[in-house]
């Protein structure tokens, strides 16, 4: 049986008036990787700095390795990779110096690893971290997170920067990580090509809630697409069971459907459109779907077009 | 832990510089150099002002520097994330800050200790006794590191309750009176409080750089937010005092009665509720006896030629002697040190002591001297020779055979001179101000035959710039002394400073006690209370403090000093309206904070004992709370609490939309029913 790496119970932040995470609950695997999508504001790393113990839940818990985020003692924390938001740091000291502060504040560490990482993104030890570029700083804050060998790993937007070339191996060292089945990510990113290629389960954020917290192979087997064209410009989103969201591109609507079934067919045929067709396994046209519930879509150069749910 | 205090030293290296630039500019302008002697007066004070502004501004940059660059999101997520706990960051920022708030404000003023020691006395009226009260002062400075600590890692509104740990830091650095002021029992309970406010925000910065947003407040945190608070309203309140003080201005008088009875009389530039100037007084008891006797002057004007003597060290002693001149002669009126005593309402009050020592005439010609008072139970302080400087010239007026010399004449300014009228053994020499120019005289002439001294130009000095600095300044070039070079003798205003002081009154004189009946009308002054006669202060601390304060201090804080009354319980009513008023505020804003009934009653009486502070006290250290409508009852119910505080009810979960998928993993229900256990 699999054991719980870390969970959320109705776990709720306000700011001042403002609710921020409402009531999330999940529970993630050991041995998996969960990508944690959704909007600028959606409460992605509210939720990973409640997970992380830095931030005080309103109401709810959270737990990762079985501990109460808030009452973590160091060498717990010892067992937890974390990568802030925007790969944090200090910009006096030198990637040795670096390496050293972290090496002297974690139990275990990898300093061939670290060697290797910073040698990959073409770093030497010598360089200022004031002076690197994004894509070598977010290189060195991967390499000092990996290097402490954590059993769980939480990473914030750990592509930010990234040339393609980096990201595909930060992908592949995800997947090295939990191949022994013992280790767990959770990947709060935007990119959802690097979700779809490494994520075991998704967390959709949507309005500071979870809407989706499945397998990918669930979510994209749930969601399909039907496209028909179609003269109005309007329609009752109601009408159709399971409507996600709908886009208007032209003449040409696109409506993302969950659990799509033959009342969901019949709703659809009633517009009287033509040229009626499903398409089913679009993991990334699912989640953007979701997402735009509450985002427009469009381009921002034509406000007049807006998709109707 | 090394790995931490390497860090941080090399973080805050890198301000160092600018701190002991910073200390050393300041020291450095207010040390005088060694020609420099106009500014050893007050330079006790003026090293604490330097070091404590200086003090201030490296503790605040600093704590900056430490715990400001790691307050965002992302830094302080990275710091935290380690093995050491929040404690043992904290513990590593504040012993760098510690090592360098030492080496940048203590280093400077150990060599400044060094240096005046090594200048004075001979070339300079200088020691390093002088230092003592900039670093006591320096050292509770450091508070303002912790306050500004506590205030960057409180999560509270920066324009609400955050800085309020600030005024816990001023209030700490209140123990500059205790070098300022005479040795009393209240210096030490000054200097507990201040050390004991110092530690509580140590351990409320800590706990706040703990707990960051983590949770509330916690029992320190909450202490030096109330202490706080008080402060601040106190602040807040008493602003209209110093205005109302800066126009207010007393002096003394002697005054006659109509029964011919002398008075020593305060008089107030404000008037009192009688439309009477005449506040406080004193009775010349003995003065009186002896102008029973005579004709009462019809004019008596007294151009009051103040000569103050202080002696002893750190001795609160009033011992000087005013000289009245009048249409037909001066008088020479005498204290000698003593504070009469008397009582009133029960307790042992003050009183200055005069005595006439002499009446002279003052244009040489005639002298209608009075017989010299005798207090067997004194000892009499023998007066020689007086000089009196004033705006024709200066006279020297001999005691014992009624002559009055014309030593100088010319216009000098009466305003701003001292004499050394004791003639000890020592010649008397007469310092004069002018302008800009210090004229220092000796006399020359037998003492046994005052009438044959002479003024004798000594030494002229330049004060440049620094006239005003002498405005309380004593210092007199003392006697020469055969073994060495000329001993120096000065008094700033640090009572420290008086340990140098070479001449002294014998310290084994015990005062001498009277007493003396108050007239009645003195104490029915007072019949009547309007909310004007209330203080600032008073506002602020309500029922209970004020009644101890006023029990075991003998001070009133409530009424002014003019509105004292008998009983003190006749202010009651007004006592009682001032704190129904600090309950109901209170209780308010426990109610919009949503606290408990309980906490609600605790805080009002909170409020009755402490005052309006208490109010400020509760927005300060509970945060500010949200409520929602509750599904169940439709009453408002806070957003933090797991069951309605109304109807017990939990929270429901947010209505679903349908397109939610929950997919729960392979054993997902066995592990959420373990949650839920």
């Amino acid at each position: 049986m699999s054991e719980i790496s870390i969970s959320a119970n109705a776990l709720t932040k306000y700011f001042g008036s403002r609710l921020v995470v409402d009531q999330v609950s999940f529970a993630l695997p050991k041995g998996t990787v969960t990508g944690l999508i959704g909007l600028n504001g959606a409460g992605k790393t509210t939720t990973l700095r409640m997970l992380m113990g830095l931030l005080a839940p309103t109401r709810g818990h959270c737990e990762v390795l079985g501990v109460d985020s808030r009452s973590w003692t160091p060498e717990h924390r010892c067992r937890i990779g974390y990568t802030v938001e925007g790969h944090f740091l200090y910009s006096w000291m030198k990637v040795r110096e670096s390496e050293f502060f972290q090496r002297k504040s974690f139990d275990r560490w990898n300093s061939v690893l670290f060697q290797q990482t910073i040698a990959r993104f073409g770093i030497s030890p010598d360089q200022v971290c004031g002076r690197l570029s994004r894509g070598q700083r977010a290189g060195v804050s991967l390499a000092l997170t990996l290097c402490a060998e954590p059993d769980v790993l939480i990473l914030d937007d750990p592509s930010l920067g990234l040339d393609p070339i980096s990201r595909r191996a930060l992908n592949a060292t995800i997947l090295d990580f939990v191949a022994d089945g013992t280790r767990t990510v959770l990947l709060s990113t935007h990119m959802l090509d690097d979700v779809e290629r490494v994520a075991d389960r998704i967390l959709l954020m949507v309005n500071s809630r979870i809407l989706v917290d499945a397998t990918l192979d669930a979510f994209c087997s749930r969601t399909c697409m039907w496209t028909v064209e179609l003269d109005q410009n309007t329609i009752a989103p109601h009408s159709i069971p399971g409507l996600v969201h709908a886009t208007q591109l032209g003449n040409r609507w696109q409506f993302a459907v969950v659990d799509s079934d033959q009342e969901t067919e019949s709703a659809l045929s009633r517009l009287d459109g033509s040229n009626l067709q499903r398409h089913d396994g679009v993991f990334d046209e699912g989640v953007i779907a979701y997402l735009s519930r509450t985002r427009d879509n469009t381009s921002f150069l034509n406000a007049q077009t807006a998709g109707a749910r | 832990m090394s790995a931490l205090f390497w860090k941080e030293f090399r973080e805050t290296v890198r301000w160092f510089p600018f701190c002991l630039l910073l200390v050393v500019v300041f020291l450095w302008v207010t040390v005088p150099g060694a020609n420099g002697i106009y500014g050893v007066d007050r330079l006790s004070g003026s090293l604490v002002a330097a070091a404590g502004a200086a003090a201030f501004i490296v503790a605040v940059a600093l704590a900056c520097a430490q715990f400001a660059f790691a307050q965002p999101t992302s830094a302080r997520a990275f710091l935290l994330h380690r093995k050491q706990s929040a404690r043992q960051i904290f513990h590593a920022k504040v012993a760098v800050g510690t090592l360098f708030y030492a080496f940048a404000v203590f280093v400077p003023l150990a060599y400044t200790a060094f240096y005046l020691e090594w200048m004075g006395p001979e070339r300079l009226p200088t020691t390093w006794y002088q230092t003592i009260p900039a670093m006591v002062f320096s050292f509770f400075c450091f508070s303002f590191y912790f306050g500004v600590s506590l205030v960057i890692n409180r999560p509270a509104r920066w324009l609400g309750t955050r800085l309020l740990p600030l005024f816990a830091s001023a209030i700490t650095t209140l123990t500059y009176f205790i070098v300022t002021g005479p040795i009393s029992i209240f210096e030490l309970v000054i200097l507990g409080v201040g050390m004991t406010l110092l530690l509580v925000l140590a351990f409320a910065s800590r706990i706040a750089f703990e707990s960051g947003e983590n949770c509330a407040a916690s029992a320190t945190t909450k202490i030096v937010l109330l202490l706080s608070s008080l402060v601040a309203a106190s602040a807040a309140l008493a602003t209209p005092s110093l205005f109302v003080g800066s126009t207010e201005n007393s002096w003394r008088e002697v005054v006659i009665d109509e029964n011919g009875d002398p008075w020593l009389v305060n008089l107030h530039s404000v008037v009192g509720i009688h439309g009477d100037q005449r506040t406080e007084r004193w009775p010349l008891v003995e003065y009186a006896s002896q102008l029973a006797a005579q004709e009462v002057p019809e004019q008596w004007s007294p151009g009051s030629i103040h000569v103050e003597k202080i002696t002893g060290q750190r001795e609160r002693s009033w011992d000087f002697r005013e000289l009245y001149q009048t249409k037909d002669g001066v008088w020479f009126l005498d204290n000698d040190g003593r504070i009469l005593a008397y009582e009133y309402r029960g307790n042992q009050k003050g009183a200055v002591g005069f005595r006439v020592i002499e009446k002279k005439s003052i244009d040489g010609s005639s002298a209608q001297g009075k017989k010299r008072f005798k207090d067997p139970s004194v000892t009499q302080v023998h007066i020689e020779l007086a000089l009196i400087v004033d705006a024709q010239g200066v006279y020297a007026l001999a005691a014992k055979d009624d002559n009055c010399d014309t030593l100088l004449n010319q216009p000098i300014d009466a305003g701003r001179q001292w004499s050394e009228t004791d003639s000890s053994g020592t010649r008397p020499k007469l310092l004069i101000v002018v302008g800009r120019t210090v004229t220092i005289y000796h006399l020359e002439g037998s003492d046994s035959n005052p009438s044959g001294v002479k003024l004798v130009l000594d030494q002229t000095f330049d004060l440049e710039n620094r006239l005003e600095a002498l405005i309380s300044f004593v210092w007199f070039p003392g006697p020469p002394n055969e073994t060495g070079p000329t001993t120096w003798t000065w008094v700033d205003e640090m009572s420290l400073n008086k340990y140098r002081v070479t001449r002294k009154r014998s310290l084994d004189e015990k005062p001498i006690s009277y007493t003396c009946e108050m007239p009645a009308k003195q104490t029915s002054y007072i019949n009547s209370l309007t909310i004007g006669s209330v203080t600032s202060v008073g506002i602020c601390v309500f029922v209970l403090l004020e009644m101890v304060c006023a029990y075991v201090l003998n001070a009133n804080l409530i009424l002014r000093s003019e509105y004292i009354v008998e009983p003190l319980w006749s202010a009651a009513p007004m006592i009682a309206v001032m704190a129904i008023f600090a309950i109901i505020a209170t209780y308010a804003m426990a109610r919009v904070r949503g606290l408990s009934t309980r906490q609600q009653i605790i805080w009002s009486l909170i409020g009755f004992v402490c005052g309006i502070g208490s109010a400020l006290a509760v927005l300060a250290i509970y945060p500010q709370v949200h409520l929602v409508e509750c599904a169940r009852c439709g009453r408002r119910r806070r957003v933090e609490r797991d069951r309605c505080e109304n109807c017990n009810a939990e929270w429901e979960l947010p209505a679903t939309e349908g397109i939610e998928i929950i997919e729960p993993w392979e054993n997902n229900r066995e592990s959420r029913e373990l949650l839920t256990n």
